[in-house]
């Protein structure tokens, strides 16, 4: 059924009167919340508006809070689990005349034993929230969950935490979403598994605060990233600053035909660390990867395209093209991969300088410090690196004569 | 122009229910609006859509198995008869004398927001949404034969539970005249049918964004031939014999599964060597890659297959398999013989054995089998503790003629005998056995 919140005293009696399977159409206009709390979603329902209208403008359907500190917009299961909720086209943004600010927008925090299956964001703004712009969390990811969140076309801007925060979400899949100008940054997604397809991430940072770490796109501890066709522009604010970390990512990442733009300015030759790509192993994790790099298109970044920690396992870097302004040091842009054996590293990282010279490389072979060559994974055909000690030495997989089916290890003798 | 089906009379005793005659009064490029809460029964045969129309309702609801909740838009069978489907696309006719052109052709069909269930919370019915295009003669008009073809199909925010065939059966006959083309599923769910939830055969173009396919009899997706791209999908359950495949692509010529989910594909050990397979790519002719796919089971039915690339008819491939993730799972990748030009790079898979047996490993094609030009490092991270893996390099019966670049070629030179295999380099313009030990 379809219910019209302006057949109602208000959107919030709108949304009390739905049940399951039901459409909440929010006409044009500016809704305020009650003053001590914010709308609550309780049941598995539609809520669309006209549009989302232009940012700081009455047009379109505008949901603001009416107090301080509300939560603009909370998906509530109180026990079991909701089906799906679909919220698209309006816009959650502050009231208008006095300013008073949202401090979360969409938000859907579930405890144990609480559940919903999929939320839907679509041609969405959330714009001026003191806190996470969308802040969606599952308990523990098993007796308390979020399936699925879906984003398209969804704007999160001008936002006083990440512009959106995940955790414990199955899925989040999100096509030509932007977050903007977060002052903790654009988008944070913890033990989730993320789709990222035609992503924006811009300005996010704290200009006020130059020493802390900047991330505009964090991914800790994922169980599947992959990032398509994103733009990450202008993420340096004058000190350490990460365009995209894969961070303790154990399954599967991976980063491609991404872009990275750092505008003119203060951020043009950054002295500090800015890397575009980060896959790092956190201190707690044992482990990260693997990861694959491929196709990065990178401008003004200083100094790696790419930096692997030495822990991670399984990184594929494939060649990239770096900008380089006159007067940047030729190594922008490089490819830091680890020093150490390096647990199956893959590369042909090549990369194209605008100006000055190119990096060139060969296969990275696999590289392992053992005693003995592999065998429970050796098949006829490998090659890898051999380390022992202070002997290094590449070795083939080939038949072993006179035995069908049995491989055995030949060193491969160099010249010198 | 919007129809709203309440505006038209409901007389299902005459032949001529309200969406019928919706239809029947629809043109071309027209939407037809079926609001929630009243149940939609369809004629004996299912609706037949006959035009580029719009059809759609207050959304499917949360569609409950039991059915106990249907407050969306909620379609049903006639009756729990195979042959009666729900929606049956059928291009209109060609102009008589007239066969095999493209003519007959239904164009722009979009359906989406509603939920298309069995009577009862029992199985029952046909298909949900049925085209099959027709590959013999059908009238003594058209002696040839006429070829329908369904292109630019979308189907977004549909429910399907319970039906006695497949929530979607789109089977063209041939990649031209016959065939289905342009097709788009988003946020569709299928769940409980007794075939395969989704069958698609000669489809081109074909784009599936956060599907679900779960708990249908014959598996998830079932396809041969075309051009598919999964992204964002959920697929659940083993199929049956002979494909015992959650997902199964034959004879493809491009694929593309991204960021997809795989979970109770497996088997118990004891009722099928197989065990089963959650993603099984035959003959692949042109294009596959896989990436960023999760592939989970549970115990006891660990002994399933993630990923299995095997070549039946000919020579398949190249096939690209990038990072996923494997929990639970015995092979992760599985190449058989003769898959040509098959990259697989690191994974991630854990635990490493499972009952004393080595699980989330990956198989290339065996040391008989040559020319594969098999590719890649697929070693496996669980994490803790790394099955190690090294460079896989192409073998070959013969050395290369064609496309050398000096320094830059290596490959195993097999001869079939082993003992006498060797490593071979293209170097300053011929080919060298670099030596060993």
């Amino acid at each position: 059924m379809n219910l019209n919140a302006a057949d109602y005293p208000d959107l919030q009696s709108a949304l009390d009167a739905a049940i399951d399977g039901d459409r909440v159409y929010v006409p044009a206009g500016i809704w305020k919340s009650p003053a001590a709390s914010g709308f609550k979603i309780r049941s598995s329902i539609e809520v669309y508006g006209d549009g989302s209208g232009p940012a700081a403008s009455s047009n379109g359907t505008v949901l603001v809070p009416g107090g301080p500190n509300l939560d603009l917009l909370a998906v509530e299961c109180s026990y079991g689990a909701l089906d799906g909720v679909y919220i698209h086209d309006l816009r959650l943004d502050q009231e208008p005349i006095g300013q008073v600010k949202p401090s979360r927008g969409v938000v859907c925090a579930l405890a144990s034993l609480q559940a919903v299956d999929t939320i839907r964001i679509e041609r969405v703004s959330v714009i001026h929230c003191t806190g996470n712009g969308i802040h969606v969390t599952g308990a523990d990811g098993v007796t308390g969950f979020v399936g699925r969140v879906i984003l398209d076309h969804t704007i999160c801007s001008t936002i006083g935490g990440y512009g959106a925060y995940f955790e414990n979400v199955r899925l989040v899949s999100s096509l030509r979403g932007e977050c903007d100008s977060g002052l903790l940054g654009g988008m944070h997604c913890k033990s989730c598994g993320v789709a990222l397809y035609n992503a924006g991430f811009e300005y996010n940072g704290n200009v006020s605060a130059p020493t802390v770490k900047t991330i505009s796109l964090w991914l800790e501890s994922c169980r599947l990233a992959l990032v398509a066709a994103c733009r990450f522009e202008n993420f340096y604010f004058g000190g350490p600053a990460i365009a995209c970390q894969f961070d303790g990512c154990r399954g599967s990442a991976e980063i491609r035909a991404g872009t990275f733009l750092q505008g003119l300015g203060s951020g043009e030759i950054a002295p500090a660390a800015v890397n575009a790509v980060s896959i790092s192993v956190p201190s707690s994790a044992t482990g990260a990867g693997p990861v694959v790099v491929l196709q990065a298109s990178h401008v003004r970044v200083h100094p790696f395209l790419v930096q692997v920690d030495a822990s991670a396992v399984g990184a594929i870097i494939g060649s990239s093209y770096e900008f380089v302004e006159p007067g940047m040091p030729f190594t922008a842009g490089s490819v830091q991969l680890p020093g150490n054996p390096n647990s199956g590293m893959l590369s042909a990282a090549f990369v194209r300088r605008e100006s000055g010279a190119n990096d060139s490389v060969g296969v990275i072979l696999p590289s392992w410090d053992l005693a003995a060559d592999p065998t429970g994974s050796a098949q006829h055909g490998m090659i890898y690196m051999h380390l022992h000690g202070a002997v290094a030495e590449p070795r083939v997989c080939l038949p072993k004569p006179g035995q069908p089916g049995q491989v055995e290890w030949k060193a491969i003798l160099l010249s010198t | 122009m919007i129809l709203n089906v309440l505006d038209f009379p409901d007389l299902p005793s005459t032949g001529l229910d309200r969406v019928s005659a919706a239809l029947t009064a629809a043109n071309s490029g027209d939407r037809i609006y079926l609001p929630a809460r009243v149940p939609y029964q369809a004629p004996p045969g299912g609706w037949i859509v006959t035009k580029g129309v719009e059809i759609f309702g207050d959304g499917p609801g949360p569609c409950d198995e039991t059915a106990q909740y249907r407050n969306g838009t909620i379609l049903v069978p006639h009756s729990d008869s195979i042959g009666d489907h729900v929606f049956v696309l059928v291009p209109p006719e060609p102009p008589p004398g007239v066969a095999n052109n493209d003519r007959a052709r239904l164009e722009g069909v979009y359906i989406h927001d509603l939920a298309i269930m069995s009577r009862s919370a029992a199985r029952g019915g046909g298909d949900g949404i049925r085209f099959v295009s027709v590959d013999t003669p059908i009238s003594p008009d058209y002696p040839l034969g006429v070829k329908h073809k369904l292109t630019v199909f979308s189907a977004s925010r549909i429910a399907i539970r319970n039906l006695g065939g497949s929530g979607f059966r789109l089977v063209g006959a041939d990649g031209g005249f016959g065939a289905v083309n342009n097709v788009l599923m988003d946020m569709c769910d299928v769940a409980g049918c007794g075939s395969a939830g989704i069958v698609i055969r000669e489809g081109y173009a074909v784009a599936m964004t956060s599907v679900r396919s779960v708990s249908n009899v014959s598996g998830a997706v079932s396809g041969d031939i075309g051009e598919i791209a999964m992204m964002g999908c959920s697929f659940e359950g083993a199929g049956i014999a002979p494909a015992y495949a959650c997902v199964r692509l034959d004879r493809f010529s491009q694929v593309l599964i991204e960021a997809c989910r795989f979970t109770a594909f497996g088997k118990p050990p004891t009722t099928i060597p197989e065990a089963g397979r959650a993603l099984a790519l035959l003959d692949v002719k042109g294009s596959a890659t896989v990436v960023g796919c999760a592939f989970e089971l549970s115990a006891p039915n660990q002994f399933a297959t993630g990923i299995a690339i095997e070549n039946t008819l000919q020579h398949t491939g190249p096939v690209l398999v990038l990072p996923n993730r494997f929990v639970n799972v015995g092979p992760a990748v599985l190449v058989t013989g003769e898959s040509h030009g098959v990259s697989v790079m690191p994974q991630f898979g854990s635990p490493l054995t499972i009952g004393g047996n080595d699980a989330a490993y990956v198989t290339l094609p065996p040391a008989t089998s040559v020319d594969n030009a098999a590719f890649g490092v697929p070693n496996v991270n669980n994490g803790t503790t790394n099955r190690i893996g090294a460079l896989a390099i192409p073998i070959l019966a013969a050395n290369p003629t064609l496309q050398l670049t000096s320094g830059h070629t290596a490959y195993v030179v097999s001869s079939g005998t082993p003992g006498v295999d060797a490593l071979r380099m293209f170097v300053g313009g011929a080919w060298h056995d670099v030596s060993l030990s």
